[in-house]
C-alpha cells in the first residue's frame, strides 16, 4: 500500500493560493497544478484542472489501460478535455482572460511511475538519499538553456525566469511531456510547484526526505522549509512512498 | 469603474487602452480641470510587493523626464489596492496602428519618426533610464504626427510569474523587438533601446518585423543568431544609407551599434541634410551618377566611399565581383569616417558650399533652382514645375488652417535650393483646415487665453468684460465652449471677468496633515469647521481624508469647511480556528470551512483534501463584525462556532 502525504500553502507574500493538488489513492493518480491569471483566475484555473482530471479518472477506469501506449492515450485525452474546459472559460468570461495552469500528474502502475507534465511544476524521484528531477520545465529560460544559447549562470539571473511556454488552458491545443520511471519499494515520488523547488535547494530537500517520517509529516516539513526560506510563492507538494 | 474617483481628484471615464500589465483610462483631473490619462496596474500584479515597488520607482524616475516626444507623467499614486500613473492624454493612435493601417511608411516619414523617438531615448538615457521595451505599441502618434513614447522602464519591474501570451497583449509580446542581450538575459544598456528602435525602423520601412516565428523562443533565437533580410530587398526605393543606419542600429553586438541615441540622430540628420540639397535623385539615381565619378573623386572621396555611394546594389553590376569582399571591410571603417564627415558638415558654410559645388559638378551643370510652389494648386504647380524642367509628385495630405484646401503647403526639395533638372519635386497638399477641440481657456488671463487659442489653431473673436466671481482680468466664459470640435481657424469669443463677484476657492486638503489643512483654510479666507475622525486604509493617521466641499469649489469668504480626518486603519482582530482531524471517517477526506460575517458568506477552505494522519490544522480567520464558522468533513458538519472579529473571540 502506497503511503501518501500532501500539503498546499499560500506562502508568506501572496494573498491567495493559486496552487492546487488532488490525490486519488484508489486509482493511484496524483496531481499538482499551479495557476496563472489575474483576479482569482489563476486559482480557478488550477482548481478546474485538478477537478477535471479527478472527474475524468473517476469516469474512466485507468485500470483498463493495458500498456504504456494506452496510458499515454488516456492522459492525452484527459488533458485535451481539461485544456478545452479552461480555455473556453478564459474566452467566455472577461475576468478570466488569459488564465491557465501548469499540471504535473503521476500515475503509479505496478513497478512503473508514469509522469505527465505541462509547465514548470516538477516531479522528482527520491532513492537512496538522492533526488532526481524527472520532468523538464517548460520555461522560456530553460528552452534557451537547452539550445546552449545561455549559460546556467545567465539562466539563474534571467529577468524572464518566471515565463512559462506551455500551460493548460492557454491555447486551443496542448502538448504534454510523458515520462516513465521504474520505481522500487522505499522510493519516494514527489510532485511540487515552483514555490517549493524555487526556495529550497535540492540538498535540503534530500535531507528532509531522508528522515523517514510518515509522508504527511514529510510534506508539512517541506512546506515549512520553503516558508522559512522566504515563502515568496504558493507552495504545494505531494509525496508518495512506494 | 465608470464613475470611479481616485485620490479625490481624478475622475475615470472610459477605457482607452490595455497593455500586458495595465489598463488605461481617459480621466479628468478635477483639481487642475484638465483631461488626462490614467494607467491602472492590473490586479494580478498587486499581490507582488517587489513588483509594486519596482513599478513605483521606475515610474517616478520616468516622471522626471520632460520632453515633447515623451508622454509626460504627472503623478504616481496608490489608493487602496489600485496603483496608478497619471499621464498626459495623447489624442491619436499608436505607431503599431499607423503601421498596420498605412505601412510601409514613406522613408522620409520613417526618418522623421525615428529621429523623434531617438530624441526621447536620448533624454531618458541622459537620466540613466533605459526604456527596455521600445516597440510601436509604446509609441503614440498625435493628430499632428508627432511621436510620443510611453511606458519608460516599466518592463524592468516585471517579475511576477506569467505565461507567454501569443496574442501580443502580454508581457512577452515585445519579444519581436528584443535585443539579443535581452533575449539572453544579459547586460542591458542604452544600446538595447537603440536595437529595438532599429527593429521599429525596419518595421516602419517594410511593414513587417524582421524576425517572426510561431513561438517566442524561436524569435529570441533569431535575434541572437539570424541575419535579417535587408529592407531594400522587400521594398524598393529605400536609400542605401538609411538601410545601413537600420543595420547598424540592429547589429548583434552592442559595441557595433550607434554609441548613443544622439549618434543615431546625427546619422539621420546627415542623411536628411544631403537629401535636401540634392533631392531624392541622390538616393534613387545611383546609375546616373556613376559616369560623373571622376569629377568629384579628388574632393569627396570619403563621402562617396562610405556613406552615400557604398551601395551593393549598383556596384555589383558595374564592378568586378571581387569588390564584394572589400565592401564588408569598408562598412566597419565607415563609422569612423562618417564622424569626420558629420563634424565637417556641422562646421558650416564652407563645407555646405563644397557639397553644393560637388552636387553641381555631379550633375554636370544641369543643376537649377527649385521653384517655389507653395500656395499653388496641384495643377498650377505642375505647370510651373514643368516650365522649370521638373517632374511633380503628390506627397501627403496635411491639415493646415492657414492654407487653402488643395494648395501646396510644403515641398521637397525646398524652394530656391538647387536640384538637377528633370528630377522630381514632391509636394504636400492641404486637405482643409482640419478640425480641433476648443481648448479650455476659462480662468486664464486674457493674454494667455488668446495665445492658447492661436496655438490651437483658432482665432480670437469678440472680447467683452462682464460681472463674474473670477479673478479680475481672467476669462470666465468662452464660446464655443471647451471640448467642442470645430474647424481650425474659426473664432472663439471670450468674456473677461471684472472680478466684482469674486469668491474664494476651497484648497485641496486631502492627504494633508490636519493642522496644515486648517491653516490653509484660514489662509484661503475660509474657516475650519467641525473635525470628524474615521478609519482609513489609505490615509495615515491625522491626514485629511474628506473635505466638506470639493477642492476648487467657490465659497463666500468666511465659510466654514468640515474635515474628516483619518485615525488609521480599522483593525479587526484575526481569529485562530483549530480543527481536529480525529473526527474524520476516512484517511483522506474533503474539508470545507465556511465563514459568515458582516462581509458576507465565503468558503475559507473549499472542498480541499486533507489527510487524517496530519492530526489537526489551525486556520487564521479574517473578517469583520460577528458571525459563524462552519466546518464539514466529506459533506458532514463537524463543528460550528460563533466568531466576533471586533473582540477577537471564538466560542
Amino acid at each position: 500500500m502506497t503511503q501518501i502525504g500532501f500539503k498546499s500553502n499560500t506562502g508568506v507574500i501572496r494573498n491567495n493560493n493559486e496552487d492546487a493538488c488532488f490525490v486519488i489513492p484508489s486509482h493511484d493518480v496524483y496531481v499538482v497544478a499551479d495557476g496563472v491569471g489575474g483576479n482569482n483566475a489563476g486559482e480557478i484555473a488550477s482548481r478546474t484542472a485538478v477537478r477535471g482530471i479527478a472527474e475524468y479518472v473517476a469516469a474512466n477506469p485507468i485500470e483498463e489501460c493495458a500498456d504504456e501506449e494506452a496510458i499515454y492515450n488516456y492522459f492525452s485525452q484527459c488533458l485535451e478535455q481539461v485544456n478545452d474546459e479552461i480555455y473556453q472559460m478564459g474566452r467566455k468570461h472577461k475576468e478570466n482572460k488569459g488564465m491557465a495552469t501548469t499540471a504535473v500528474i503521476a500515475c503509479v502502475k505496478d513497478d512503473t511511475a508514469y509522469i505527465i507534465n505541462i509547465g514548470d511544476s516538477r516531479a522528482y524521484l527520491y532513492r537512496g538519499g538522492r533526488i532526481m528531477q524527472i520532468t523538464v520545465d517548460h520555461t522560456y529560460v530553460n528552452e534557451l538553456l537547452k539550445t546552449g544559447m545561455i549559460t546556467t549562470e545567465e539562466a539563474k539571473n534571467h529577468s524572464q525566469k518566471n515565463v512559462i511556454t506551455r500551460a493548460l488552458g492557454a491555447e486551443p491545443a496542448v502538448m504534454a511531456d510523458f515520462f516513465q520511471a521504474s520505481v522500487e519499494k522505499g522510493d519516494i515520488l514527489m510532485l511540487c510547484s515552483d514555490g517549493l523547488y524555487g526556495e529550497v535547494p535540492e540538498r535540503k530537500l534530500e535531507e528532509i526526505l531522508d528522515r523517514q517520517n510518515p509522508m504527511p509529516e514529510t510534506c508539512a516539513r517541506l512546506v515549512e522549509e520553503a516558508i522559512r526560506s522566504g515563502g515568496r510563492d504558493n507552495i504545494t507538494v505531494v509525496c508518495l512512498k512506494i | 469603474m465608470s464613475s470611479k474617483i481616485l485620490a479625490g481628484r481624478y475622475e475615470l471615464f472610459e477605457k482607452i487602452g490595455e497593455g500586458g500589465m495595465s489598463v488605461v483610462y481617459k480621466a479628468k483631473d478635477r483639481l487642475l480641470n484638465r483631461y488626462i490619462a490614467i494607467k491602472v496596474l492590473k490586479p494580478e500584479f498587486i499581490s507582488d510587493q517587489k513588483f509594486i515597488e519596482s513599478f513605483r520607482r521606475e515610474s517616478q524616475a520616468a516622471a522626471s523626464l520632460s520632453h515633447p516626444n515623451i508622454v509626460n507623467i504627472f503623478d504616481v499614486g496608490q489608493e487602496g489596492n489600485i496603483h496608478y500613473i497619471v499621464m498626459e492624454l495623447v489624442e491619436g493612435r499608436t505607431l503599431s496602428d499607423l503601421i498596420r493601417e498605412e505601412g510601409p511608411l514613406p522613408y522620409p516619414r520613417v526618418i522623421e519618426l525615428a529621429k523623434q523617438i531617438a530624441a526621447a531615448l536620448s533624454v531618458a538615457h541622459r537620466h540613466q533610464i533605459i526604456h527596455r521595451d521600445v516597440k510601436p505599441h509604446n509609441v503614440l502618434i498625435t493628430l499632428d504626427g508627432t511621436a510620443k513614447i510611453t511606458d519608460f522602464g516599466i518592463a524592468k519591474a516585471v517579475n511576477s510569474s506569467t505565461i507567454v501570451d501569443n496574442t501580443g497583449g502580454g508581457i512577452m509580446g515585445s519579444v519581436h523587438y528584443f535585443s539579443p542581450e535581452q533575449a539572453r538575459g544579459g547586460y542591458v544598456d542604452e544600446k538595447s533601446d537603440i536595437y529595438s528602435l532599429g527593429i521599429v525602423m525596419y518595421e516602419m520601412l517594410t511593414g513587417r518585423v524582421p524576425f517572426d516565428g510561431d513561438n517566442p523562443v524561436n524569435i529570441a533565437l533569431m535575434h541572437i543568431n539570424s541575419e535579417m533580410v535587408h529592407p531594400s530587398k522587400l521594398i524598393s526605393g529605400i536609400p542605401p544609407a538609411l538601410e545601413r543606419i537600420v543595420l547598424k542600429a540592429t547589429d548583434k553586438y552592442q559595441t557595433n551599434r550607434f554609441a548613443s541615441a544622439d549618434e543615431l540622430i546625427k546619422a539621420l540628420d546627415n542623411l536628411e541634410f544631403v537629401g535636401n540639397i540634392v533631392g531624392d535623385a541622390l538616393f534613387l539615381g545611383g546609375e546616373d551618377m556613376e559616369p560623373e565619378r571622376p569629377y568629384e573623386e579628388p574632393i569627396f572621396d570619403n563621402m562617396e566611399e562610405d556613406e552615400y555611394y557604398d551601395d551593393d546594389d549598383y556596384e555589383e553590376e558595374k564592378k568586378p565581383k571581387k569588390k564584394k569582399d572589400g565592401n564588408k571591410k569598408k562598412d566597419k571603417a565607415s563609422s569612423k569616417k562618417k564622424k569626420i564627415i558629420m563634424a565637417a558638415a556641422i562646421a558650416g558654410v564652407v563645407v555646405v558650399g563644397l557639397i553644393v559645388a560637388w552636387a553641381a559638378g555631379l550633375f554636370g551643370g544641369s543643376e537649377t533652382t527649385v521653384p517655389d510652389l507653395t500656395g499653388m494648386t496641384f495643377e498650377q504647380a505642375e505647370m510651373k514645375a514643368e516650365m522649370e524642367g521638373f517632374e511633380l509628385e503628390q506627397g501627403d495630405l496635411i491639415e493646415d488652417p492657414d492654407a487653402e484646401e488643395g494648395t501646396v503647403v510644403s515641398q521637397n526639395p525646398r524652394p530656391d535650393s538647387q536640384a538637377k533638372k528633370g528630377s522630381t519635386i514632391r509636394v504636400n497638399l492641404c486637405k482643409g483646415p482640419g478640425s480641433a477641440e476648443v481648448p479650455d481657456v476659462t480662468g486664464k488671463s486674457e493674454e494667455t487665453a488668446k495665445q492658447m487659442l492661436i496655438d490651437a489653431g483658432f482665432q480670437v473673436g469678440s472680447v467683452d468684460k462682464g460681472a463674474s466671481d473670477k479673478d479680475e482680468g481672467t476669462v470666465f466664459d468662452q464660446s464655443p465652449e471647451a471640448g467642442v470640435t470645430v474647424d481650425r481657424g474659426s473664432k472663439v469669443d471670450l468674456k473677461i471677468s471684472d472680478g466684482s463677484q469674486k469668491k474664494v476657492p476651497v484648497p485641496y486638503l486631502i492627504g494633508k496633515d490636519v493642522d496644515e489643512a486648517k491653516s490653509e483654510l484660514l489662509k484661503a479666507g475660509l474657516k475650519p469647521g467641525e473635525t470628524d475622525y474615521a478609519n482609513s486604509d489609505t490615509y495615515d493617521v491625522n491626514e485629511v481624508m474628506k473635505q466638506q466641499y470639493e477642492a476648487g469649489t467657490e465659497l463666500k469668504k468666511g465659510t466654514s469647511v468640515k474635515l474628516t480626518v483619518s485615525q488609521g486603519p480599522a483593525e479587526p482582530k484575526d481569529i485562530n480556528l483549530t480543527i481536529d482531524f480525529s473526527r474524520a471517517k476516512n484517511e483522506i477526506f474533503f474539508m470545507t470551512v465556511t465563514l459568515s460575517d458582516d462581509l458576507g458568506t465565503r468558503n475559507v477552505v473549499h472542498d480541499q483534501q486533507r489527510s487524517k494522519s496530519e492530526g489537526s490544522e489551525t486556520l487564521q480567520l479574517q473578517g469583520e463584525g460577528t458571525g459563524t464558522v462552519l466546518v464539514t468533513f466529506d459533506g458532514e458538519q463537524i463543528m460550528q462556532k460563533r466568531v466576533d472579529f471586533t473582540k477577537g473571540t471564538i466560542r
